[in-house]
């Protein structure tokens, strides 16, 4: 291949890619119409309160949303492969509670998050083999996976509400750096690794291509059901961080989550905004 | 009233390209209309702004001696104006009946969709068509050529007074393309204008009675059909003389790369066994419904078969996925782009290195810049009309996109390509690069199988040929004892190789 002429061309090209980067007012409505929504509330909400526009504020707005941005971090790369996986919500509930049953029989932080995480990957890796090698529609294996979760988040804690952790973990939750909440640094850094995977890796890629035209992508010799695989499995990851953050965040009341995250948040924003 | 449709002036800007500049065109009452140019030189743009698609940036439109502004293409149906998109819309998942009634199901007396009467409308359709398919059966069992018939038989439906065709037999066979020609003479002497596109050129003397050339957003001229021969249609199309249309040369060819043997396939595929050498072209001849498709995605690991052996470089291997066929260096460019070759909303880019993109990663992270110029290349080298390589491929003229799909298998550096119908859409000068390209492959010692409905084609690019029918190969012949005569005769089962 000829390198410098293809420099050329590419420097020509960048000059054209500029100019058609200048979208019409529909399309520029069409792709940043939700951030511009967010803005226009915020805009009327610090007219209407004087509070509003604090940092004091503004961070706990943070703190509140960075679970459901977690949840929906994961939930992007199912939903670019135009899947859907609702039950994120119980896997959540699951990862948690199994996190904070191990904390309290074995007090080890570090194997009850690593426990937490696993079940919750299995939960999601489960959910991938079963769309993949029984050609199940997502929806069906998802929704079966729900109540499956949310059953066994209830069954090992009998019901009860789990209290008395320790306070190391309760720095994941409550805690801060820099007066900055740790759930939100927790969702800072889940957000920008997702933006890297799904703009800079072969996994990205390969997500958009079986979104787009699955057959098309099989043919060009991906393995789609691989890739779909992963894919679940990082959902039930992202859903198990989710419910860690959350469960020492909530401090006690385990059982309340299966009940508050019922279904999947399909969180549009999120998705869009790791898109762009 | 001497003119049904007048387009005057028209002119059409995309970011980056002006697609049409002042171009003209003049239907009269009851004639067939022939629309050619190469590649990107704007007629379907044209069509789209006709129907309501795209709004025209400039020039006026004149129907039916009144001023239109037509918004969008349920308008344009509604003063008479039908069209069959260059790339097929129909919904797969729906059935035939179904399709061709989208949005106007005919209602009984209840407000209910009236069933009887859709299929009873719908196998009038087809009868008229010569189509023998079942109004009930889903668009996703059909093959290509069936959906385009049912494409045709849609428009057809609406008995509308100008007809588009956008190439609408680029997916079709000789029988189909009979029986469409058969239904555009009697719509015209029932008084039906038709503009017809097509990338076909022996079919503009067939059936056109005028033409009109574009060139690069330009208008060229209309002239009669009867007053031009083919050459110069060229020549007006392209800009330049044409010297050859099919540049074969031969290449030296050696071992065998790709064997098979006694492959079966549930009744689709009868014990078909054939070699393919370094630096061949093997043409492969059938009908359609003979089965080179199947074999072809057989080959490449798309379709499970359910006895047979292939051999790679003499070494017995096992494929059961279109990864395992890249892996042993065989690509396919398969017949539908569309559905099976692209993935519209990505970039030219990301489209041509999506098989070979483990060559781009670099520590995890794919080297976009790498990539870029990649394509930039291929972009050059297949000269594909698109201001930027980052363009979504939905965006191109339905021949650039089939030069992105070959882009992809050349991108991918296989040594086998399985090419399905590779000129499908493609323009005289491009039809002429590809098979440069093709003299190119097999000059590298890289083997090919060119799947093909076009006999010339087939004639004029192949080393060897074999023709397939009702699932078998039925005759194998070498280039020079190749002829029309005998290629057909097997194709249709009137002879068979014995032995
Ligand atoms: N929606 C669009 N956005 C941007 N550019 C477009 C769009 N549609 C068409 N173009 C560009 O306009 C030009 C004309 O395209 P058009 O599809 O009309 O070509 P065509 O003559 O039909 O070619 P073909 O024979 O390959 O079908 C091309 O360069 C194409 O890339
Ligand atoms: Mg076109």
């Amino acid at each position: 291949m000829d390198k410098s002429q293809g420099q050329i061309l590419l420097r020509e090209n960048d000059k054209i890619i500029n100019e058609f980067k200048k979208l019409t007012s529909v399309e520029y409505l069409q792709k940043y119409g939700i951030l511009l929504a967010l803005f226009l509330m915020c805009a009327i909400l610090s007219i209407i309160s004087p509070h509003f526009l604090k940092i004091g504020n503004i961070i706990n707005i943070l703190l509140q949303s960075s679970i459901n941005a977690i949840l929906a971090f994961g939930l992007t790369f199912v939903i670019i492969t135009s899947g859907i996986d609702l039950s994120v919500g119980s896997i959540l509930a699951l990862g948690g509670v199994t996190m904070g049953i191990v904390l309290q029989n074995l007090s080890n932080v570090f194997f009850a998050i690593l426990l937490g995480l696993l079940v919750s990957s299995l939960c999601g890796l489960t959910n991938g083999l079963l769309i993949t090698r029984l050609d199940l529609p997502p929806f069906i294996v998802t929704l079966g996976m729900m109540s499956i979760a949310r059953g066994f988040a209830l069954i090992i804690t009998k019901g009860y509400p789990i209290s008395g952790l320790p306070p190391m973990v309760r720095f994941l939750g409550a805690g801060k750096i820099l007066g900055i909440p740790v759930p939100v640094i927790i969702g800072g850094g889940i957000y920008i690794i997702t933006h890297i995977i799904l703009s800079q890796t072969k996994l990205g890629r390969y997500a958009y291509a079986i979104g787009g035209n699955e057959e098309a992508t099989k043919l060009s010799g991906v393995d789609v059901n691989k890739y779909k695989i992963i894919i679940y499995t990082i959902s039930g990851i992202f859903a198990g961080i989710s419910g860690i953050v959350l469960a020492v965040f909530c401090k006690r009341k385990f059982p309340i989550f299966a009940k508050i995250f019922p279904q999947a948040p399909v969180g549009n924003f999120y998705v869009n905004l790791i898109a762009s | 009233m001497d003119y049904i449709l007048e387009m005057r002036n028209i002119s059409k800007d995309f970011p980056g390209i002006r697609a049409l500049n002042r171009v003209n065109l003049y239907i009269k009452p009851g004639e067939v209309h022939v629309l050619v140019g190469e590649n990107g030189a704007g007629k379907s743009t044209l069509m789209k702004i006709l129907t309501g698609v795209y709004s025209k940036d400039e020039g006026e439109i004149i129907f039916k001696g009144e001023k239109i502004d037509i918004k969008n293409p349920k308008e344009a149906q509604n003063i008479g104006i039908s069209i069959i998109y260059q790339e097929l819309n129909l919904v797969p998942q729906l059935s035939i009946a179904e399709n061709i009634f989208l949005g106007r199901e005919p209602l009984n007396g209840n407000g209910l969709i009236d069933w009887k009467n859709m299929y009873k409308n719908t196998e009038e359709l087809l009868k008229r068509l010569n189509l023998n398919l079942d109004p009930r059966v889903k668009v996703k069992n059909l093959g290509i050529a069936q959906q385009q018939m049912i494409e045709i038989a849609k428009a057809l439906s609406f008995k509308s007074e100008l007809i588009i065709m956008d190439e609408p037999t680029s997916a079709l066979a000789e029988k189909e393309i009979e029986q469409l020609f058969k239904v555009i003479n009697q719509l015209k002497n029932s008084g039906v204008s038709i503009i017809y596109i097509s990338h076909r050129l022996e079919e503009i003397k067939k059936i056109g009675d005028r033409l009109t050339v574009l060139r690069d957003g330009t208008y060229i001229g209309t002239y009669e059909v009867n007053s031009l021969n083919l050459d110069k249609i060229i020549q007006l199309m392209v800009g330049r003389k044409i010297e050859e249309k099919f540049p074969k040369e031969i290449a030296t060819i050696s071992e065998k790369v790709l064997e098979v043997k006694n492959i079966n396939r549930g009744g689709i595929l009868k014990n078909i066994s054939f070699c393919l050498r370094k630096g061949e072209v093997l043409g492969l001849f059938g009908l359609m419904g003979a089965g080179r498709t199947e074999l072809a995605r057989a080959i490449f690991g798309a379709d499970p078969i359910d006895s047979g052996e292939i051999y790679i470089n003499g070494v017995k291997v096992n494929i059961n996925s279109p990864l395992e066929a890249i892996k042993h260096g065989i690509g396919l460019l398969p017949e539908d782009r569309k559905m099976q070759g692209l993935i519209q909303i990505m970039s030219i880019t990301s489209n041509i290195t999506l098989p070979s993109l483990n060559n781009f990663i670099k520590r995890f992270f794919i080297n976009k810049k790498l990539e870029k110029c990649t394509t930039a290349e291929y972009i050059k080298k297949l000269n594909i009309k698109t201001p930027s390589p980052l363009r979504e491929v939905r965006y191109l003229s339905g021949g650039n996109q089939q030069k992105v799909v070959l882009a992809k298998w050349l991108c991918a550096n296989v040594q086998v390509l399985i090419f399905d119908e590779p000129t499908r859409g493609i323009d005289v000068g491009a039809k002429v690069e590809i098979y440069k390209l093709i003299n190119q492959l097999v000059r590298e010692g890289k083997a090919v199988l060119l799947i093909s409905s076009e006999l010339p084609e087939i004639l004029g690019m192949s080393d060897r040929i074999l023709v397939m029918h009702e699932g078998e190969i039925t005759g194998e012949l070498l280039r020079q004892d190749a002829s029309e005569e005998k290629i057909l005769a097997y194709a249709m089962g009137r002879l068979k190789k014995v032995g």
